[in-house]
C-alpha cells in the first residue's frame, strides 16, 4: 500500500452544553418536524456557548441532532455567518457590494484596514478585532456599511467610524449602539399632496398617482423603533386577518389572484396562482407549510430589512391571512443570519402576537393552530432561492433542488409548501381591509398590465403591476432611500425628481441604472424613462426583479463595477451545478483581467460564451443572475471594457466612481 | 425488455425506446441502449442532478426549449429526446469546457488515467481546445480513510461518494465542504472513512478524485487484465473482476449483479487477493517433510491412493468449489467426509440491502448440496482413524491462514496409514503431512460455489497455479483417476457436467457456461435463460451489468490484446482515422 499523505488534522476538543443551553436546544427541537432542521438554531447555540463554532462544537451538535459530524461539517463550511475560532472579540465585516462601493466602501474598508492594522481575514495580534469582507447588508442606502458581531453601523466615514470604536474600546457592550439606526431619508409623506394632474381627464395619471400616494407599506416605519401591536391594532392592523380567516381558503386565494398581486422576491409570479397549486388533501395528506423568504440578500435590495424592523406586525398579520389560505399550521419567517436586529424584532413581535392571540392554538379564533417561528440564515446569498432556503431550513447545506417538483407539492419536508417574500406577504393585509382599505382599492393602484393576452400557462409577461410597492434606490443619487411608491411612475423621475431621490450626487450626470438588483440587466441614460412596473421595465430589457434600483453616475467604471458584481457571485454561488460552479468564477477572472489592463478582445466573447452556455443549464437560475449582468454590461458599454483592452489599464486607474464631494448626512 | 414489460415509447434521436412508468430519459435510454453521458447519476443513489452532462433538448417539457437533464426528467410517452444533434452537442461541450477550467489534467500521472470518464467524455463530447486563461483553484489532497486517497483539484463534486456513505453505508463519513468553486469532498477531523465498504467510493469516483490507496500507484489500469469471478471471501460472493498484470492479482473491483451484490464488495473482500500472496502460503511440494518437485510428490500421493485400497476418509472445508467436493466424495468412496468451516466473522447491513454475510465459507450451500448433511462427518472421520482402517487421509484445506480443525480430528489423523495434505498456509500446528501439495487461492482457480442465497456462481482462475503446482480440483482428480475412478482429468466444465447429471436435484439442468458471468440459483438450471453477461452496454435492470466503476471502466479487457489508442475525434479527422479504425 502506498504511504500515507501527510496530515495535520484539527484537534477536536470536546464541548458539552450548558443545562441552560440544552433545554434551549430541547425547546428549538421541538419547533420543526424533524430533528435535523434544528441545526442552524443549533450551531448559533455554540457560538454563544463557546464563542465561536468549533469542531467541538460540531461534534456535540452532531451527537445531539442524531447526525453524523461530517454533515455538520459540510454544513458549517458552506455558511460564512458562523463566528470562527480564530475570530476575535469583535468580527468588523465592512460591505464591500456594489451599492456600497458606489458610495465609496472602498476607500473606506483601506481606512478600517489601516486603523485596525490588519487585512481583510486578519485577526489584530490581542485578538480584539477580526477585519473581514462582507456582502451587500441591505442597508445600501446608508452605505458604506460594516457590521460589528452581526448589528450593523451604518453611514459610515472614517472619523465616525474612529469614533465608534473609541467607544466600543471603552464599552464592550456597544457594539449593537446602533440598532434600528435611524434613517437619513425617511420617505414618510406624500411628496405632493396638492400635486395637480398634467394628464387630460379620462387618463391614468401615474405621475398623479404617486404624487398624491400616501405612504402605505413603510407607513408605520422610521420611529427608530418597530411599531408595536398597539400601535399596530390602532392603525387598523390586524383587520385584514381577522376578515380573511372568516372567508373560506379558496376564496381567499381567488382573491389573491383576482388582486393581481405578483410576488415580491424577484421573480415576480402571480401569488394567488402559485398559492392555487397547493395539492388538496385527497391529493398530498399531511401539513401544509407558509415560508417567509426573509433572506434578502440580492444586492441593492433593503426593503424587506425595514418593513421587518419597523413594523413586524404587518408581515406577521399577512402570514396568518396566507397561512390560512393554504391550509399551514406552520409558518416559518426564513431571515437572513446578518439580520441579527431584525430576529430579534420578530421574535419580540412574535411574542406580543402569541399574547394576543394571533398565533396559538387557536389562531384569531379561526378554529386552527397557527405557529410562527423565526429560522436564522447563515450567510449565503443562494438561500434567498426558494429550494436552497428550504434546504437551509432543514438543516442542510443551501442547495436548491430540482424542480419539479416545485415547492407547492413538495417543498418543506416533503410537504407542499408556499414560499413567499416578505413584502409579498406585507400586501395581503391591505387587500382583506386592513389600515381601512379594500381589494378595489388594492387593484386600483398600479398598471393594469400593458396589453391583454395573457398567458395562463406561462404567467409572465402582461399581468400589470398591481399594488403598493416599495423602491430600494442606491448609489449615486442625493437621497438614496426607500420609496413607497405606486408602480407607474416613470424611473427617470424617481430619481431624478428634487421631491424623491433628488438627482445625482454631486451636479453629475446620470450613466446607467439597474432597476431590480445586481442580477439584471443595466439600463442606459437615454434607457431609463420607463415607467416602474414589470411590464415596462421588461421591454426595455431589464426587470423589476427585487425592485433594487442602483444608480451609476457619468465617474463610474462599468468594468469595475461588472467586476464587483461577478466577485459577489463567484464567491455565492452554491457550487453544485458544473456549468454555474466553474463559471461564475471564471468570468469573475477573466473581467479581473481585463480590469488589470490585461484583458483581450476575446475576453468579450468568451464572457460571452460563458454566460450561453451556463443560462438555462442549471439547477436554479443564479447562472442567468451573473451571466445577466455580465452580458449587459458589455453590451451597454462596450467602449469602456474596449478601452480597458486597448489601453491595457483601466482609463480611470482602478477606481470604481469618484469620490463624493458633498458631505453625506449623519445618522 | 419484451413488449409486454413496457408502457408506453418515446423517441431517442428517432429510435423508439420502451419505457416504464416513471421511468427517466436516461434510465430508458441505457436500458433500450442508448447511452447519454452522464457523472452523478448512479443506479444505485439517489438523483443529485448537478454535473450537468446528461443535459438533452426534449419535447414536453417545461418551459419548451429549455435543455432538460436526463438523469431527472421523466420520460412521457410521444416525447423526442435529442441526444445526439447539434444543440445536445454544444450542451455537452459547453460542460465539458466547464468540468476543465479548474481541472488539473494531470493524466500522464492521474491513476485514473485510461478509465476515467472526464478524459473519455472529453473525447467523445469535448472541445479540442480550451479557452481557460486563468489561474486554477487549488483544492487540497487527504488520505480520507486506510483504504482511500482524496485529490481534491480532480474533483468534479458529483457527490457520488458522498450519497454512497449516507445512503449505501449509511455511515455519513464524507461530506462537501466549501461553497462555490471552493467546494470539496472531506471527513471530519478524526472521524476515517473506514466503514465497510469504503472501497466503493473510489469505484464510483467517475475521475481521479478518491483513489484506493491499495492498489493505485503500482500498474496503469489499460495494462490489467480482467477475470470475472466470485469474491471467494465470505458467504456473500459478491460479483467481481480481478484485475491482473503480469500474473499478478493488482486489485479487485466489484460488478454489478443485483441478486448478490447490487454494485458492490467490501474491503475485506477487497483486499483478499493478498492472501495469496502470504509468506505462509505453501509454494513447493514436500514429502515426508522434504521438499520435493511437484511431480514426485504426486506420484507420491497416487501410490498412496492405490496401496490405501478403498480406505480413504477426507476433511474438507466451506472453501471447496463443488467440483472438488463432487471429487473429493467420489475418492472417498463409502468413507466418511469431515467438513471444517471458518467461523463466523464480522457482518453488515448497507441500507439498500447489500449485506456482508456472516458465515465466511464461501461455499457452505455448496457443501451441503454436494456432500449433503455432513454433520456426523467428523465423528465417522475419526472412528475410522480411531479403528485404524483409514490408509489413507486426504485433507484438504483452502483456508487462507488455515482451517480450524478440531484437536480430537487433528490428533486421530496420526493414526492414518498415509496422510495428504493440500494446504493453502503452513500454519503451526498443521498435520504432519506425507504428502503435502500447495492448494490454490480461489483468485488461482475455477470452478462452482454456492453463496449464502442459494446461487451457483462461477470462480475463475485470474492467475496461474502458485510455484510448480496444479490446481486443486486437478489433484484430485489425478488421484481418482489412480484409484481407477474416473478415465482421465477433465475441466471444471467437465466436472461440473458430471456434478450436474448425478447429483441432486440442486443442480439439474445447469450448464457451466450458461452460470455466465452472473450465476445461477440452486434448482433452478431449468428455468434459467443463459445469463448475458451484458458488458457490451451498461444497462440497468434486475442482473445486467451497469457496473460500479466509472462509465469508461473497461473490466472486461481479459483477452483485449489490441492495443487502444484514444484520439480526440477533431484530431482523429486530422490523421484521417475515423472512430473505430486503426
Ligand atoms: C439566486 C436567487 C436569490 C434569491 N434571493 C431572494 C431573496 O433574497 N429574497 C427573496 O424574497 N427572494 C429571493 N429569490 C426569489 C425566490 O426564489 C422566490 O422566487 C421568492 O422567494 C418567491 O416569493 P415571491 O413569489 O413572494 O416573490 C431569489 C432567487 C434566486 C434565484
Ligand atoms: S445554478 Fe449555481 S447557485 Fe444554482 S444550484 Fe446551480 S450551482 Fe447552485
Ligand atoms: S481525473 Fe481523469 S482527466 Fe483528471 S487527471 Fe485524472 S485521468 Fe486525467
Ligand atoms: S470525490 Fe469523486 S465521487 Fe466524490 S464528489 Fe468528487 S468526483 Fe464525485
Ligand atoms: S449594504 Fe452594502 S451593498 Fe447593500
Ligand atoms: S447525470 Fe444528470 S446531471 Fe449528472
Amino acid at each position: 500500500m502506498a504511504t500515507a499523505l501527510p496530515t495535520a488534522e484539527p484537534t477536536v476538543v470536546e464541548r458539552s452544553f450548558s443545562p441552560a443551553a440544552e433545554a434551549e436546544l430541547q425547546a428549538i427541537v421541538k419547533k420543526y418536524p424533524e430533528k435535523r432542521a434544528a441545526l442552524l438554531p443549533a450551531l448559533r447555540i455554540c457560538e454563544r456557548e463557546f464563542g465561536c463554532v468549533d469542531h467541538g462544537g460540531m461534534k456535540l451538535v452532531a451527537e445531539k441532532l442524531d447526525l453524523t459530524p461530517a454533515y455538520v461539517l459540510g454544513t458549517v463550511s458552506f455558511y460564512t455567518h458562523f463566528r470562527r475560532p480564530s475570530d476575535g472579540t469583535f468580527v468588523i465585516e465592512v460591505c464591500r457590494t456594489l451599492p456600497c462601493a458606489l458610495r465609496g466602501a472602498d476607500d473606506f474598508a483601506k481606512h478600517v484596514s489601516r486603523k485596525l492594522g490588519i487585512q481583510p481575514g486578519e485577526t489584530t495580534k490581542d485578538g480584539r478585532f477580526t477585519l473581514k469582507n462582507a456582502e451587500c447588508m441591505a442597508a445600501c442606502d446608508k452605505a458604506p456599511v460594516a457590521q460589528v458581531n452581526g448589528y450593523n453601523w451604518e453611514l459610515l466615514d472614517p472619523k465616525t467610524f474612529d469614533e465608534l470604536l473609541d467607544q466600543l474600546m471603552k464599552d464592550p457592550g456597544s457594539f449593537n449602539l446602533r440598532k434600528g439606526c435611524k434613517d437619513p431619508y425617511p420617505w414618510t409623506q406624500p411628496a405632493e399632496p396638492t400635486a395637480q394632474r398634467t394628464k387630460p381627464e379620462g387618463e391614468r395619471d401615474y405621475e398623479h398617482e404617486a404624487l398624491t400616494h400616501e405612504p402605505q407599506l413603510l407607513r408605520r416605519c422610521y420611529k427608530g423603533r418597530p411599531a408595536t401591536y398597539a400601535e399596530y391594532v390602532a392603525d387598523g392592523g390586524y383587520k385584514g386577518s381577522k376578515a380573511a380567516v372568516a372567508i373560506p381558503p379558496a376564496k381567499v386565494t381567488e382573491m389573491v389572484k383576482d388582486s393581481g398581486l405578483r410576488g415580491r422576491g424577484g421573480a415576480g409570479f402571480l401569488t394567488g396562482m402559485k398559492w392555487g397549486f397547493i395539492p388538496s388533501t385527497e391529493q398530498v395528506p399531511g401539513n401544509r407549510y407558509l415560508v417567509i423568504n426573509a433572506d434578502e440578500s440580492e444586492p441593492g435590495t433593503f426593503k424587506d430589512r425595514k418593513l421587518m424592523e419597523d413594523d413586524p406586525h404587518l408581515l406577521l398579520e399577512g402570514i396568518v391571512i396566507a397561512s390560512h389560505a393554504i391550509g399551514a399550521n406552520d409558518a416559518y419567517i426564513y431571515i437572513r443570519g446578518e439580520m441579527v436586529y431584525g430576529a430579534e424584532v420578530l421574535e419580540q413581535a412574535i411574542a406580543e402576537a402569541y399574547k394576543n392571540g394571533v398565533f396559538g392554538p387557536d389562531a384569531l379564533g379561526f378554529g386552527k393552530r397557527l405557529d410562527c417561528v423565526v429560522h436564522r440564515g447563515a450567510g449565503a446569498y443562494i438561500c434567498g432561492e426558494e429550494t436552497a432556503l428550504l434546504s437551509s431550513l432543514e438543516g442542510g447545506r443551501g442547495y436548491p433542488r430540482l424542480k419539479p417538483p416545485f415547492p407547492a407539492i413538495k417543498g418543506a419536508w416533503g410537504q407542499p409548501t408556499i414560499v413567499n417574500n416578505v413584502e409579498t406577504i406585507a400586501n395581503l393585509p391591505y387587500m382583506f381591509g386592513a389600515f381601512g382599505k379594500s381589494l378595489d382599492w388594492y387593484k386600483g393602484l398600479g398598471t393594469p398590465g400593458l396589453a391583454p393576452g395573457v398567458d395562463p400557462k406561462w404567467p409572465r409577461g402582461r399581468l400589470g403591476s398591481r399594488g403598493p410597492k416599495v423602491w430600494c434606490v442606491s448609489g449615486h443619487v442625493n437621497r438614496p432611500g426607500l420609496y413607497d411608491v405606486p408602480f407607474g411612475l416613470s424611473l427617470k423621475q424617481l430619481i431624478m425628481d428634487p421631491r424623491y431621490c433628488g438627482g445625482i450626487r454631486d451636479g453629475r450626470k446620470l450613466k446607467g441604472i439597474v432597476p431590480g438588483g445586481s442580477s439584471f440587466q443595466v439600463l442606459k441614460a437615454d434607457e431609463v424613462d420607463v415607467a416602474l412596473c414589470y411590464d415596462a421595465i421588461a421591454d426595455a430589457g431589464s426587470s423589476v426583479g427585487s425592485a433594487a434600483i442602483f444608480v451609476f453616475d457619468d465617474s463610474t467604471c462599468m468594468v469595475n463595477a461588472l467586476w464587483n458584481v461577478l466577485r459577489f457571485y463567484a464567491h455565492e454561488s452554491c457550487g453544485q451545478c458544473t456549468p454555474c460552479r466553474e463559471g461564475s468564477g471564471w468570468m469573475e477572472r477573466i473581467v479581473a483581467r481585463i480590469e488589470q489592463g490585461m484583458g483581450t478582445m476575446e475576453d468579450l466573447a468568451t464572457i460571452d460564451a460563458i454566460a450561453d452556455q451556463a443560462c438555462g443549464k442549471t439547477i436554479c437560475v443564479f447562472a442567468e443572475a451573473f451571466s445577466w449582468p455580465a452580458q449587459s454590461y458589455i453590451k451597454q458599454f462596450k467602449d469602456e471594457f474596449v478601452a480597458h483592452i486597448k489601453q491595457r489599464r483601466c482609463p480611470q486607474g482602478g477606481r470604481l466612481c469618484a469620490p463624493s464631494t458633498t458631505a453625506r448626512p449623519k445618522a | 425488455m419484451t413488449d409486454t414489460e413496457h408502457d408506453f415509447t418515446f423517441a431517442i434521436d428517432g429510435k423508439s425506446i420502451p419505457a416504464r412508468k416513471g421511468d427517466t430519459i436516461l434510465k430508458a435510454g441505457l436500458r433500450a441502449g442508448v447511452f447519454i453521458p452522464h457523472y452523478c447519476w448512479h443506479p444505485g443513489l439517489t438523483v443529485a442532478g448537478n454535473c450537468r452532462i446528461c443535459l438533452v433538448h426534449a419535447t414536453k417539457t417545461m418551459p419548451p426549449g429549455k435543455p432538460v437533464i436526463a438523469c431527472a426528467t421523466q420520460a412521457v410517452e410521444g416525447m423526442e429526446v435529442e441526444s445526439d444533434g447539434p444543440r445536445t452537442k454544444a450542451l455537452r461541450e459547453g460542460v465539458m469546457e466547464f468540468l476543465l477550467v479548474n481541472h488539473p489534467l494531470d493524466c500522464p500521472v492521474c491513476d485514473q488515467a485510461g478509465e476515467c470518464d472526464l478524459q473519455q467524455y472529453s473525447f467523445d463530447y469535448g472541445r479540442a481546445t480550451s479557452r481557460f486563461h486563468e489561474p486554477k483553484t487549488q483544492r487540497p489532497r487527504k488520505d480520507l480513510g486506510p483504504l482511500i486517497r482524496f485529490v481534491g483539484n480532480r474533483c468534479i463534486v458529483c457527490t457520488r461518494c458522498v450519497r454512497f456513505c449516507e445512503e449505501v453505508a449509511g455511515t455519513g463519513e464524507l461530506g462537501v465542504v466549501g461553497r462555490g468553486a471552493m467546494s470539496w469532498i472531506d471527513t471530519f477531523p478524526g472521524v476515517q472513512l473506514d466503514n465497510p465498504l469504503s472501497g466503493c467510493v473510489a469505484d464510483l469516483c467517475p475521475v481521479g478524485a478518491l483513489l484506493d490507496r491499495d492498489s493505485m500507484h503500482t500498474t496503469r489500469v489499460w495494462l490489467l487484465r480482467g477475470t470475472e469471478s466470485a469474491c471467494g471471501r465470505c458467504a456473500t460472493g459478491c460479483n467481481i473482476n480481478v484485475e491482473t498484470w503480469n500474473d499478478q492479482v493488482r486489485r479487485l473491483t466489484p460488478r454489478e449483479n443485483q441478486a448478490v451484490n447490487r454494485w458492490w464488495m467490501c474491503d475485506e473482500g477487497r483486499l483478499s487477493y493478498k492472501e495469496a500472496q502470504a509468506p505462509t502460503r505453501v509454494r513447493r511440494a514436500r514429502v515426508d517433510g522434504r521438499e520435493a518437485s511437484f511431480l514426485d510428490a504426486l506420484t507420491r500421493a497416487t501410490d498412496e491412493v492405490r496401496k490405501a485400497q478403498g480406505g480413504v476418509v477426507a476433511l474438507t472445508t466451506g472453501f471447496a468449489t463443488n467440483e472438488e467436493l463432487f471429487t473429493l466424495k467420489a475418492l472417498v468412496g463409502k468413507g466418511p467426509i469431515a467438513v471444517a468451516y471458518a467461523p463466523d466473522g464480522s457482518t453488515f447491513k448497507a441500507r439498500d440491502g447489500f449485506e456482508i454475510s456472516r458465515d465466511k465459507n464461501p461455499n457452505r450451500k455448496g457443501v451441503e448440496a454436494v456432500l449433503g448433511a455432513t454433520d456426523a462427518g467428523e465423528a465417522a472421520v475419526i472412528a475410522a482413524l480411531e479403528a485404524g482402517k483409514v490408509g489413507l487421509a486426504i485433507v484438504h484445506d483452502g483456508v487462507p491462514g488455515g482451517a480450524p480443525w478440531s484437536p480430537t480430528l487433528l490428533a486421530a489423523l496420526k493414526k492414518a496409514a498415509a496422510l495428504l495434505v493440500l494446504a493453502h498456509d503452513d500454519v503451526p500446528g498443521a498435520p504432519a503431512a506425507t504428502v503435502l501439495l500447495p492448494a490454490m487461492h480461489w483468485t488461482e482457480k475455477e470452478g462452482t460455489v454456492v453463496n449464502g442465497g442459494g446461487r451457483v456462481q462461477r470462480l475463475r482462475a485470474a492467475v496461474p497455479p502458485t510455484g510448480d503446482a496444479r490446481v486443486d480440483l486437478e489433484v484430485l482428480q489425478e488421484l481418482a483417476r489412480a484409484a481407477a475412478l474416473q478415465p482421465r482429468v477433465l475441466s471444471a466444465a467437465g466436472v461440473f457436467r458430471k456434478l450436474a447429471a448425478a447429483a441432486p436435484l440442486s443442480f439439474d439442468g445447469m450448464d457451466y457456461n450458461g452460470l455466465g458471468a452472473l450465476g445461477v440459483p440452486l434448482g433452478e438450471g431449468r428455468a434459467a435463460r443463459p445469463a448475458s453477461n451484458g458488458r457490451a452496454l451498461p444497462v440497468v435492470d434486475a442482473r445486467t451489468g451497469y457496473e460500479a466503476g466509472p462509465v469508461s471502466r473497461a473490466p472486461g479487457r481479459a483477452g483485449d490484446e489490441q492495443v487502444r489508442v484514444s484520439v480526440h475525434r477533431e484530431s482523429a479527422v486530422g490523421y484521417g482515422t475515423p472512430r473505430g479504425d486503426l
